[in-house]
């Protein structure tokens, strides 16, 4: 494969993970907020809801990062650097949301069998 | 540009982390609806997916770019610079090393996508179980 063709291949499958990424959240997101309303608990939804919204920022900064500035090399680094720094503040934020909702659906567990 | 990398890399490691506890999260709400609990396995290789993507991007950025910037300087020493068989020698090794760079950071993009479809692919059918 030529090395052009490789290159847009790769940033297409970055952007197309980023946007599935921000999909799959979110539908994590949804469901975390139907058991909110079924349990009547804080099931941290807000969080995993808004936290993939970084995995789109990393997205959109990389597209405008390869359309905007592709020449321009110093904005095309600090572009860069912003996409990545997205993605940790996302990934730290999708961790937490995660582990409190599963923090919250063990207590439901514990209480299920200690009603049984 | 090493520093760029790091933080490329912590993402995804958190990232990857973050999926393998919506597996865990999975297997426990497919017992509670009394679903297969196999619903867990795509996210849970998808996290393995983006471990590969890591370990990839890991080799790519403190192996494989370094070995090409040594290369790069041997090519301002004046031994090299007027040996044409050394000259040649040199830039093959660039040009090599630039293309696995090339098919590694591929690679790495590639299980980050099929990472991403897989975790798309359990949460939302899990959501469309409970929405029935």
């Amino acid at each position: 494969m030529a090395e052009e063709t490789m290159q847009l291949v790769t940033y297409l499958m970055a952007v197309l993970a980023g946007v599935l990424f921000w999909l799959g959240f979110m539908f994590f997101g949804f469901v975390a907020q139907r058991y909110s309303r079924v349990f009547n608990r804080a099931t941290f939804h807000g969080i995993l809801m808004a936290a993939p919204v970084g995995i789109l920022g990393y997205v959109a900064l990389l597209i405008i990062k390869s359309a905007v500035f592709a020449r321009n090399q110093e904005a095309g680094a600090f572009l860069q650097t912003a996409a990545y720094i997205s993605l940790l503040i996302s990934g730290a934020l999708c961790l937490a949301g995660t582990l409190k909702f599963n923090g919250v659906l063990n207590a439901l567990l514990r209480d299920r069998e200690a009603g049984k | 540009m090493k520093y760029d990398a790091l933080i490329f890399e912590a993402g995804t490691a958190l990232l990857a982390a973050a999926v393998l506890a919506v597996s865990v999260v999975m297997f426990k709400l497919s017992g509670i609806i009394g679903k297969d609990r196999a619903i867990s396995i795509p996210a849970a290789a998808a996290s393995v997916f983006l471990v590969l993507s890591l370990a990839a991007h890991i080799y790519a950025s403190f192996v494989i770019l370094p070995s090409v910037e040594s290369q790069i300087k041997m090519l301002s020493l004046d031994e090299v610079l007027f040996d044409q068989a050394r000259l040649s020698a040199v830039k093959g090794a660039i040009a090599a090393l630039k293309q696995q760079a090339l098919q590694l950071r591929a690679a790495a993009f590639a299980s980050l996508f099929i990472a991403s479809a897989l975790m798309a692919f359990s949460t939302g059918l899990y959501l469309r179980w409970i929405s029935k």
